[in-house]
């Protein structure tokens, strides 16, 4: 293998089925230099203290991977190599040519390249690149996309689907500026609503309640699962209704109060993943104890399943639908 | 005017200019307006822009950046500007950017060329990441092997044996795409069956064409004359469901994209200024050697007194080499090596053969020497 080769560049490029050609004595005058071959956002395309320290370690004997151009010898990655060649006054450089990129492929494999072996772009950098990607109708692969930048595929899908949620409040005439406090998991959880009306209500809903995504998840699920829109949108309005109260307080300038159950609710979650047998299984000499706590705890669940019963609107229809609901603010342009 | 130069070169931004060439073409294509606003064209060019130049749109701004290059569109007479009720309007003059082909020609660019391009890359990749075969929906005569046809093509070959005039193209991850009846009937009856090799430069070619695409169309005008209009339709169909886009919008971007498609990057020659040195005092020079102490290792083995071809049956896989031409290498391209790679591969070739207990020139060993002779100073 050339010294210059790079099994890593190789391999990315396998990755990719781009066909390419290593080759050792690229004409240094032959490569073109163009708009978009540097992805960093940075004022400086190549750093001078990077390109003189190249230039030196290049003079000193040392051998770099080879550069990337396309098959019109523009340049896609290393332009600090090539211009630490240059420097030196070099007649030739070895590169990796590859055959028929089209812009798009040229720019995500100078952002991979440029991941695994350049001054790293930083998080907005990427996601720049990942949601114009998207804007401009790219289906991304965040698995591969992960492995490109390093950034959690978690992560990018979920930029994804915020972009995709942004671009369909565009389309769906929302007022930007209104869901501009809303979080990117909250927009995913909403992009996730398969009918239109759904989507405009629930993102109505989110902006008003300032509700959580992990909320929102369970709503836009049960809304999915519904069997007509009509029902769709009933659901919506009685997670609306549910929220009157932090929809009030929201609008007249003020944060929804946190409820006192908060706190308890995960831990009423936690012990239903308990069967019996698992709560049996105690220690002899914490039997005692742990027989009073649990009669305590009884005790005061029946006192609160008591008073809910009575108090709490269970059957979800009655006071809920009687209520007033509470308008979303309008974020739909009438036009 | 269809340019071709090949010297020329073109702007730094061209890639910019094209895309608001499209952005400005699209718009007549679709609303049959003349023309377009520099704000309406800012709204259809800048998500491209951001994708293809976000670092220059970052540093100069996005409404300068994009003014800027429309001006140098202006300019460079692609685009006219005229004024209409106090705002400027955009449109195409009929003088079009010039495209670079892989080939080096500049040509006229087609409108929407980047844009098909993206979009078949896009539809390749489905088809990849589907697994998608076209021989599952194009039926073949070995589909039936006690057929007729099938029987007809046994006979055939049983007369004049697998026809060489006729090769089956074989792709690089084995796949044969056209002549699977000739090649089941082969197997059948145990005939060694002619694969198509072709030139290098036919090989080249072939390689970068080779795309799910391409592998599809292959599939169906080679058989084109056999098929029923529905078969074709159903892969049609078939490959739709996958990309997900409708054949005819694919159909309609391989068209545009054919000329580019079919354009090929000429073979890059290096070319290596060498000085000829003698390998024994007093004797001929024709030992091939450049400034930075390369070496053509052809003209080093044969003037050690060893074959030619030796160097492609013991030493290549111990040497990296570097193709290249020169004033005395003009047939095709020879392989170069540094100095310093030789020495260290000759020895490494001597070692592993002798473990191996296999033959070893003692002429390896006296070139080793030659070059550590030669090349043990400073770089010339």
């Amino acid at each position: 293998m050339h010294p210059s080769a790079s099994a890593q560049t190789e391999s990315k490029l396998a990755a990719r089925h781009v066909r390419f050609a290593f080759e050792a004595n690229l004409d240094i005058n032959l490569i073109r230099d163009v708009e978009g071959n540097q992805v960093r956002l940075s004022e400086h395309r190549a750093p001078k203290a990077t390109v003189d320290r190249y230039a030196e370690q290049m003079k000193a004997g040392a051998i770099f991977p080879a550069i990337v151009v396309n098959d019109r010898y523009e340049i896609v990655d290393g332009n600090s190599r090539w211009m630490a060649s240059q420097h030196n006054k070099r007649e030739a450089i070895a590169a990796y040519v590859c055959s028929d990129l089209t812009p798009l492929q040229a720019r995500s494999l100078s952002v991979e390249l440029n991941q695994s072996h350049g001054l790293s772009m930083t998080d907005e950098e990427i996601r720049g690149f990942v949601t114009s990607a998207v804007a401009e109708g790219q289906v991304l692969d965040a698995k591969a996309y992960s492995r490109m930048t390093g950034v959690k595929a978690s992560r990018l899908a979920l930029w994804v689907a915020a972009k995709h949620f942004n671009m369909r409040a565009i389309r769906d005439g929302l007022a930007i500026e209104q869901l501009r406090d809303l979080s990117d998991s909250v927009r995913a959880a909403l992009n996730a609503a398969k009918l239109e009306t759904v989507f405009l209500q629930a993102t109505a809903l989110a902006v008003d309640a300032r509700v959580p995504s992990t909320q929102l998840k369970t709503i836009i699920a049960e809304t999915n699962a519904a069997p007509s829109e009509a029902e769709a949108l009933t659901l919506v309005a009685r997670a609306r209704a549910t929220r009157s109260e932090d929809i009030k307080t929201i609008a007249a300038g003020f944060k929804s109060v946190s409820r006192r159950s908060k706190g308890s609710a995960l831990h009423i979650g936690g012990l239903l993943r308990f069967q019996v047998a698992d709560l049996l299984d105690v220690s002899p000499d914490k039997q005692a104890e742990m027989f009073t706590r649990m009669s305590s705890l009884r005790e005061r669940l029946d006192a609160v399943l008591a008073r809910a019963s009575v108090e709490w609107n269970l059957d979800g229809t009655s006071e809920a639908e009687d209520r007033e609901v509470a308008q979303p603010h309008d974020l739909a342009h009438v036009g | 005017m269809q340019e071709t130069a090949k010297n020329q070169d073109l702007p730094r931004d061209n890639g910019s200019r094209l895309a608001i060439y499209d952005a400005i073409w699209e718009s007549v294509t679709q609303t049959g307006a003349p023309g377009i606003t520099d704000d309406e064209l800012f709204e259809r060019v800048i998500g491209r822009l951001r994708v293809l130049v976000p670092r220059e749109l970052h540093i100069t701004g996005d409404r300068t950046y994009v003014s800027e290059k429309i001006d140098a569109c202006v300019q460079a007479g692609i685009i006219a500007a005229s004024s209409e009720n106090g705002q400027r309007l955009l449109t195409l003059t009929g003088e079009r950017p010039l495209v670079r082909y892989p080939n080096g020609e500049l040509r006229d660019y087609p409108p929407g060329l980047e844009l098909a391009r993206e979009r078949l890359d896009r539809d390749n990749a489905h088809l990849r990441a589907a697994g998608f075969d076209v021989r599952k929906f194009i039926p073949s005569i070995a589909d039936d092997p006690k057929g007729a046809q099938f029987q007809a093509l046994l006979a055939s070959m049983h007369e004049h044996g697998f026809m060489k005039q006729f090769p089956i193209v074989r792709y690089e991850d084995g796949v044969v795409v056209d002549g699977l009846a000739r090649l089941r009937a082969a197997e059948r009856i145990q005939l060694p069956v002619e694969y198509w090799k072709g030139s290098d430069k036919d090989q080249k070619a072939a390689h970068r064409r080779d795309t799910p695409l391409n592998r599809i169309l292959i599939a169906l005008h080679s058989n084109a004359a056999r098929l029923p209009g529905d078969v074709v339709d159903a892969v049609y169909k078939h490959v739709a469901d996958v990309i997900p886009r409708a054949w005819d919008e694919t159909a309609a971007d391989l068209a545009l994209t054919q000329e580019w498609r079919r354009s090929i990057a000429p073979e890059y020659s290096p070319w290596f200024d060498v000085e000829k040195i003698p390998y024994r005092e007093g004797g001929e020079p024709n030992i091939q050697v450049t400034a930075d102490r390369k070496v053509m290792v052809r003209s080093l083995v044969e003037a050690g007194g060893l074959a030619g071809y030796r160097v492609g049956t013991q030493l290549k896989a111990y040497v990296p080499t570097e193709k290249a031409r020169s004033a005395y290498s003009t047939g095709p391209k020879a392989d170069f090596a540094r100095a310093e790679d030789l020495i260290t591969g000759i020895a490494a070739m001597q070692q592993e053969r002798r473990a191996a207990k296999r033959k070893v020139e003692p002429e390896w060993e006296q070139i080793r020497q030659w070059l550590v002779r030669t090349f043990s100073a400073a770089p010339r």
